[in-house]
């Protein structure tokens, strides 16, 4: 094995659609309804030409093959359960386990037939040999929990040839992998059936049988499909792969195996979609702000939820818990049969920091505290006071959004001011006024005269007939009305 | 008859009169050595104190040092208060502004478990809650909470008729009368019977009522004074 040979690996992924489904009702509880699937007994994934793609071992024990017609299948096992073939979920799981993959090696490729390319060579010197290499991505295959097969050869369609004949095999000796590749069915070489036909009319049946003729001689014959065919094969000419690029952003969906009526039957699927999000952002060392949740429903309905955290948070654990709270005053209008969960705003991570020395136990921070009460009581119910730069009270005195930080204003704070304040002022009537006590003033505000709204106010504090402390004032433009303001407390 | 006295006392079934000492482990001075006489050192800490009134008659006044004694990095909660909060009576008396958080809640039960949240979070030190009326498992969960998370919560009732029946550290009945606010102890956990104390307004109002000039009043705004 020299430093400078190219290898590559090929993972041939064969039922990614049925492990998907396996995988989901692992995590989920047992659904109740009589509408799921029932995964223990024959099962079967039927592609668009009616042939079994993708079947689970009680298919295989009831003795239906891969590419078998539906006729036959429903003849053998008449109590077989069909789903038909969904290319561009398998494309996105693809996707996914690519992105997975990502964090280990850097040349990765798609490839049409539910595999993947990586690149091995350069990664070698980082992991120290090969084998060091292949054991971590065998775990996070392990751990992604999908069937695989696999090959290493030094082009990648020999190993693509490789790995779909299951060879299963880590090596990187050439000439081990040229043994088995001179070795395989010309029928299972990929070729086009009409080339195929016309190779094995000329007595040829291994793929070794093929190589060892000259190429001029076969390009003549066959055309110049075939001469690129052989470059590949020889690695002559580099093959043509789009390498993948790590997502920009984070957007998941899941089809939920039976639809959903109440919203706490969510939290399983969804602890699901957080733990992709979790890992996500631990890759990024990024906290999420603010996600988007998307409850798809039957009959095209869609219910939107907002999810915020005003510290951040990466945890699923943290999101399930806010994500509980919303959901818990949620109503479907219609049972979900889709999730989407989308990444809207992230940050840097940065260090939390918590209270040591006040010698209290933080469950929460203060900003977890904020997100959890604005989880369930909705943003515009919490607020701060703030003050603004007024004389006149009710300008003065406003609410800020909660635990934000906010300009200081110069100058001194009057002596009095009452605990609440009425918004607006009342009048106070005749009777009123009559049962008043008063015990100081007055304070007279004069504001606004550079405008032209100037206000006057002499301003009184004064004891009512129930004993309750008020602030009150006179404007000086209608002297006979008394206005209550405030009430101190 | 000694060994089923015996077993009762092992159930906690008998009251001993010698246990009613130091009712509470911790107290915060009140700032009115009056009540702080009255309730045996001041306020009980990390506990649920509630205070019965009409209203505008210096409830806050009574907890205002304990509030301000508290520490600065903590939040304080308001839930529901009867109106607008004032910010300069905040700034008056030196309460950090961003630290301080006002919720409003449709419904009772939003309200009980906003302010068990925040008790037992840790990050709060004080919060105030103003509620009609109580069952005692919310009770309970919401000293369990105080004391879990090391807070205090006051929580401001109408005057009350009926019986008392719940289980309170301390709850005070707060009546306004003509020279100072009259305090009644409606129960007090370990403590006596006492006699009700009336602090006098001045006391509770030093920025705005002057104890020589309260002999003059008037009753109603000088017209005299309007231009």
């Amino acid at each position: 094995m020299s430093a400078q040979m190219e290898f590559w690996l090929y993972l041939y992924f064969p039922q990614l659609q049925l492990d998907k489904l396996l995988l989901l009702q692992h995590n989920m509880p047992a659904g109740n309804d009589t509408t799921s699937l029932d995964l223990t007994a024959p099962l079967a994934i039927v592609g668009a030409d009616h042939q079994l793609l993708q079947l689970n071992p009680a298919a295989r024990q009831a003795g239906l093959t891969l590419g078998m017609g539906l006729a036959s299948a429903a003849a053998l096992c008449h109590q077989l359960q069909l789903l038909p073939h969904n290319a561009e979920q398998e494309q996105q799981q693809l996707q996914q386990l690519s992105q997975l993959l990502y964090q280990y090696c850097a040349d990765i490729a798609l490839q049409p037939d539910s595999g993947l390319v990586l690149k091995l060579s350069p990664m070698l010197a980082l992991y120290g040999g090969a084998m060091q290499f292949w054991q971590q991505l065998q775990q996070v295959l392990q751990q992604a929990g999908y069937q695989y097969h696999f090959a290493t050869a030094q082009q990648p369609l020999v190993a693509r040839l490789l790995a779909q004949q299951r060879w299963d095999q880590f090596l990187l000796q050439p000439d081990k992998i040229q043994q088995q590749l001179r070795a395989l069915p010309l029928q299972h070489a990929q070729l086009p059936a009409k080339q195929q036909e016309q190779l094995q009319r000329l007595g040829l049946s291994q793929l070794g049988d093929l190589l060892t003729i000259p190429q001029a001689e076969l390009v003549r014959r066959f055309g110049v499909d075939m001469l690129q065919y052989l470059q590949q094969l020889t690695g002559t000419k580099p093959a043509l792969l789009q390498f993948i690029q790590p997502a920009e952003q984070f957007e998941q969906q899941l089809e939920l195996l039976y639809e959903m009526e109440r919203s706490d039957q969510l939290l399983a699927p969804l602890q699901h979609l957080f733990g992709l999000l979790q890992l996500y952002l631990q890759q990024r060392d990024q906290l999420a702000y603010q996600l988007e949740l998307g409850l798809l429903q039957r009959q095209q309905q869609q219910q939107q939820l907002q999810l915020h955290s005003a510290q951040g948070e990466y945890q699923s654990k943290e999101w399930l818990k806010l994500c509980q709270l919303q959901l818990e005053g949620l109503t479907l209008k219609k049972p979900v049969i889709q999730l989407k969960l989308i990444l809207r705003r992230a940050g840097p991570r940065y260090a939390q920091y918590k209270t040591l020395f006040a010698g209290k136990q933080q469950l929460y921070s203060a900003l977890q505290l904020l997100s959890l009460l604005q989880a369930r009581l909705g943003k515009t119910q919490i607020k701060s006071p703030c003050l603004q730069n007024d004389l006149l009270p009710e300008r003065a005195n406003c609410y800020a959004a909660a635990l934000e930080p906010q300009v200081s204003i110069e100058g001194k704070v009057a002596a009095v001011r009452p605990a609440f304040l009425v918004d607006p002022p009342l009048v106070l009537d005749a009777e009123q006024q009559q049962q008043l006590h008063l015990c100081y003033g007055p304070e007279r505000l004069s504001s606004g005269w550079w405008q032209h709204q100037s206000q006057h106010r002499d301003y009184y504090v004064g004891q009512n007939a129930q004993g309750q402390w008020l602030w009150l004032f006179r404007d000086l433009q209608q002297p006979e009305l008394l206005y209550l303001q405030g009430y101190f407390s | 008859m000694n060994a089923l006295l015996q077993q009762l006392q092992d159930k906690q079934l008998i009251w001993l009169a010698n246990q009613t000492e130091a009712p509470y482990e911790h107290c915060q001075s009140t700032g009115f050595p009056a009540l702080d006489q009255l309730l045996g050192g001041g306020w009980p800490q990390h506990n649920v104190v509630e205070l019965q009134s009409h209203g505008a008659c210096a409830e806050l006044q009574l907890i205002s040092k304990a509030l301000n004694h508290s520490g600065s990095e903590l939040l304080q909660v308001w839930i529901n208060p009867p109106a607008h909060l004032c910010a300069e009576y905040l700034l008056q008396q030196k309460r950090p502004l961003h630290q301080l958080i006002q919720l409003n809640t449709h419904r009772a039960a939003d309200a009980l478990w906003a302010a068990e949240l925040c008790l037992k979070s840790g990050c709060c030190i004080d919060v105030l809650l103003w509620q009609n009326s109580l069952q005692l498992t919310q009770l309970k969960r919401l000293q369990l909470a105080a004391a879990q998370g090391q807070s205090q919560l006051y929580l401001f009732r109408p005057l009350q008729t009926g019986q008392q029946l719940l289980p309170w550290t301390l709850s005070l009945q707060l009546m306004p009368a003509s020279t100072g606010l009259q305090i009644r102890i409606l129960k007090r956990k370990g403590g006596w019977q006492q006699q009700d104390l009336l602090l006098p307004w001045a006391e509770l109002y030093p920025q705005f009522i002057k104890p020589e000039l309260q002999q003059r009043h008037s009753s109603y705004p000088p017209l005299s004074r309007v231009s």
